[in-house]
């Protein structure tokens, strides 16, 4: 993970840097301020990975590691197929079309993506 | 409590192949299979065809512009109708085409190209695929309402975007619609990159990972900081039109400007989003087809980090002619970053120089994505030059060089693309004739459609415009290129039949057609479910090959047990 | 295919107009500068893809040496563009220094305002004002040989004041002045369009440019501003 910590890490100072120099030599409000953010926002994940990375050894890093290393070791849950996504989507984009075309078509599409949220926290649990 | 096809879960270990029982199936195969499907492979093939569809769509609008554009006068198209076309044109080749199109061989191809068994969240895959669906959906459909489509440009530059510039439903479907893709886009991003940070298969350190994988990780990177303020600026946008805000109404004190230095503080970083995974996939294949590795891999890297890095910082080249920005200092990022994509055509000529090149069609494609971006680099500089910039900016000067980057460059690295994983997505061969027809018809197409419109920008032609004045000279051009159009159409008319034509023909091509480096030529064409039942040991950045040029005592290694 | 190239960025210098503002002649001077790097360095990179793709066609099935990178050539690699990209951005930055200066005391100042979808010319020391009218596309006109300031404005959506001949184009922002300093040297016309996007008409929003002898404009500032 330390490569990954070096890109975030690169990326947020190199934002600082451009954004000072952008500030001082312009003094333009909009572009500061997303640069400024481009700052902190890559920040925020080096220094989460600095903290997480220093206990965590992966096989994937071993320059030696063979593929049957790390064997047994559980990565988490895949699901083979789930319809809740696809119901999630069409909440969604049932809500965003009733920005356009009225509130009604909006709080349908609410209550879609609302229930197929609560679906999906509950195939996760079970 | 029956979830339904919901409720089966896999426990997947990195032990591989998952553990018995085999993964379960969708209760019902077909259309009920793909709506539920979590599988990176299925949904990484419903986004390669969607955004296919949605490529031919748009470049149906291109044929029916470039018609239109024959001749002086209008003839098939009124200019209320033209203008809708390139807003959608471009909206779809941006969003719904090239873009996704990344996100969808990426989807399909990096867990393949680390040795994962699937992405990292397998359901935010799904999601993300349907939401792209929904909002590219949203954005063709808006042609069926009432008023058309939006007819503001794919920048939509307030107040043309405004609710006195544009009343209709139009833009509003069209924000809703680019809302959804680009969530959908925020999505697979931060799926790719966990995937490639915390999936790789043992061995396969960061600095071993296929180059696809290395630029996607770039592309991702690019995506999370570039697409929320283009949200966030579309938000306010859509309150500015219908909840009474004036965040860019200069009459109560909003800035027309901020909206586009959002805009385009999101629009210069998708430049790159859309070229970094093709530079990725040419940069896999000019090796393979040398018979040497990379030339200069750590350099590739660098040069693609720089390149994030400066696509942040060069937004408002695309501004010079408003006078509200500091042109020179975004006119020295722009030439700067003509250094590290400079630096990737070395990369490709030391890989080929002293090869064994084998002229298949992949490389082909690689060949022509070459010539053609490189003129679209060389114009690039020329553009980043404000006063340039000022003869040129807005017209078919313009439209040349952006052309030549996104469909001299990035078309062409899709095709590469897909002429090189096709065996491995399908079990079939394509037949290699029938593609490098395909091939010479894009590639003189593509040519003779935008090489001439250089020399309209100099003269004076500017873009969006349906009609011009038969006395300056413009028409011989014009024809030519809207010849050139309809010989690329039907080059990608062919390449319909070339697919087509490979699953009826059925010619099986076996696990490692081209003999490939990286890992998803060591499995199955198409790959089985979670994806390997073997891996050869990763000790370089081309462990296939490694593994052909094998000592003996470094046995293959079973995965299982 | 390198000559053909050649030919044709040739072919592309040869076709930027000749500035007819002497701004516009500075930047022509400039794009002529960008072209033959351009020609230089296409050629050169052009020259390689081509001759590694035809020398190095694959001939026999052996293995060829595995080069994996070569670090003094890499560095040439990156340092040279960077001197090139360095040596034109001093070129751009003086041009567009010259071609952005405004006089303090120019000849004439002329408003000009973008609307859906024409213009407005007026001048505020006669006090005439020149507009679009459905038949006819209006007509800017200035003296020759001396510096012009012209102020943009709009109050719908954004133009953008183009005319190909100057090869300069600024943008007309709501809420947001602008102005330049034109100076055209000889007597001509010239055809002005808007460039910036604006809506339906967008491309019948064009203009002419008529640059007289002094004499000729001090008769017609006359015969306006009696008609008016």
């Amino acid at each position: 993970m330390r490569t990954a910590t070096k890109m975030f890490a690169f990326s947020a100072f190199f934002s600082l840097g451009v954004g000072t120099i952008y500030w001082l030599l312009s003094h333009e409000r909009a572009g500061a301020v997303l640069l400024l953010f481009m700052f902190l926002a890559p920040l925020f994940i080096a220094c989460y990975l600095l903290l997480r990375a220093r206990r965590l050894r992966l096989p994937e890093d071993d320059a030696e590691g063979r593929p049957g290393e790390g064997a047994g070791v559980d990565i988490g849950r895949f699901h083979a197929a789930s319809l809740w996504p696809f119901v999630t989507a069409l909440g969604a984009s049932l809500a965003v079309l009733g920005a356009v075309y009225g509130r009604w078509l909006a709080l349908a599409g609410g209550t879609v993506m609302a229930a197929a949220v609560v679906g999906l926290m509950r195939e996760s649990r079970g | 409590m029956d979830r339904g096809t919901g409720g089966r879960v896999v426990s997947v270990t990195l032990e591989r192949p998952p553990p018995t029982p085999p993964p379960l199936r969708a209760r019902s195969g077909g259309i009920l299979e793909w709506i539920t499907t979590t599988d990176h492979k299925k949904i990484g093939l419903l986004y390669i065809g969607t955004t296919f569809l949605f490529f031919l769509a748009g470049g149906l609008m291109a044929l029916l512009m470039r018609i239109e554009l024959a001749e002086p006068g209008l003839q098939v198209l009124t200019k209320n109708a033209y203008n809708q076309l390139f807003t959608i044109h471009g909206t779809t080749m941006v969003f719904l085409f090239i873009a996704p199109m990344g996100l969808g061989l990426a989807n399909y191809f990096v867990p393949l190209q680390i040795g994962a068994p699937d992405m990292a969240f397998p359901r935010l895959n799904a999601l993300s695929y349907w939401l792209f669906l929904a909002g590219g959906a949203t954005i063709l459909l808006s042609f069926f309402a009432s008023g058309g489509a939006s007819a503001a440009g794919w920048t939509a530059y307030y107040p043309l975007s405004g609710p006195q510039g544009s009343p209709g439903p139009g833009v509003d479907l069209w924000i809703m619609g680019v809302l959804l893709a680009s969530a959908s886009s925020v999505m697979t991003a931060v799926n790719l990159m966990v995937t490639a940070f915390l999936l790789r298969a043992p061995g396969m350190t960061m600095w071993r990972l296929p180059l696809f994988v290395w630029n996607m990780i770039i592309t991702s990177l690019m995506i999370l900081v570039s697409f929320p303020p283009i949200t966030a600026g579309l938000s306010l946008l859509f309150i500015d039109r219908h909840l009474g805000g004036h965040f860019f109404d200069p009459a109560s004190g909003g800035s027309v400007v901020l909206y586009q230095h959002l805009f385009w503080w999101f629009g210069h970083p998708e430049v790159y989003i859309m070229i970094l995974p093709f530079f990725g996939i040419v940069t896999d294949i000019i090796p393979v087809f040398s018979r040497k590795p990379v030339f200069g891999y750590l350099g590739f890297v660098f040069a693609s980090l720089a390149i994030a890095g400066l696509s942040m910082s060069v937004w408002a080249h695309h501004m010079f002619t408003t006078g509200a920005v500091l042109n020179p200092f975004f006119s020295m990022m722009s030439f700067l970053i003509a250094v590290p994509t400079g630096i990737k055509f070395f990369n490709w000529i030391g890989t080929m120089w002293g090869g064994q090149i084998r002229f298949d069609t992949p490389m082909l494609w690689c060949l022509g994505f070459m010539l053609n971006f490189l003129l679209g680099g060389i114009t690039g500089v020329m553009v980043a030059s404000p006063p340039i910039d000022f003869a040129v900016h807005d017209t078919y000067f313009v439209v040349a060089h952006f052309h030549y980057v996104l469909a001299g460059g990035s078309l062409f690295g899709i095709f590469a693309g897909l002429y090189y994983w096709f065996p491995k997505m399908t079990g079939f061969r394509l037949s290699e004739r029938t593609g490098k027809a395909v091939f010479v018809l894009v590639f003189v197409g593509f040519n003779l459609s935008f090489f001439g419109m250089h020399l309209l920008g100099l003269r004076g032609m500017q873009r969006r415009i349906a009609d011009y004045p038969a006395d300056v000279g413009w028409t011989w051009l014009n024809q030519i290129a809207t010849l050139g159009t309809v010989i690329m159409g039907i080059g990608v008319v062919l390449f319909a039949w070339n697919v087509l034509e490979a699953f009826r023909g059925r010619r099986p091509a076996g696990d490692d057609p081209w003999e490939g480096y990286t890992l998803e030529w060591s499995t199955t064409s198409p790959p089985p479910e979670h994806n390997f039942t073997w891996l050869p040991p990763i000790r370089s950045e081309r462990p296939l090959f490694d593994w052909r040029q094998r000592d003996k005592d470094m046995g293959a290694e079973e995965v299982r047990k | 295919m390198r000559r053909w190239a050649a030919v044709g960025l040739v072919g592309l210098s040869a076709c930027a107009p000749e500035g007819a503002s002497s701004q516009g002649q500075d930047i022509s001077d400039l794009y002529r500068v960008f072209v033959y790097v351009a020609i230089g360095v296409g050629a050169i990179v052009y020259g390689l893809i081509l001759w590694s793709a035809i020398r190095y066609r694959r001939r026999s099935d052996a293995l060829p040496k595995q080069t994996r990178a070569n670090v003094p050539l890499e560095i040439v690699y990156t340092a040279l563009p960077i001197l090139i990209v360095l040596g034109l951005f001093v070129l751009t930055f003086r041009v567009e220094r010259d071609v952005d200066r405004v006089a303090s005391e120019p000849a004439l100042v002329v408003n000009v305002s973008g609307f859906q979808w024409g213009w407005r010319f007026e001048y505020p020391e006669s006090g005439i004002s020149v507009v679009s009218t459905p038949s006819e596309y209006p007509t800017l006109v200035v003296p020759a040989g001396e510096t012009v300031r012209i102020n943009l404005s709009s109050n719908d959506v954004i133009h953008s004041f183009y005319v190909p001949d100057f090869l300069f184009k600024r943008d007309t922002v709501p809420g947001q002045p602008n102005r330049f300093d034109l100076l055209i040297p000889e007597p001509g016309r010239f055809r002005g369009a808007c460039a910036e996007f604006c809506g339906v008409d967008h491309g019948e929003m064009n203009f002419w440019v008529d640059a007289l002898p002094a004499t000729e404009f001090d008769a017609w500032i006359e015969e306006r501003a009696g008609a008016s």
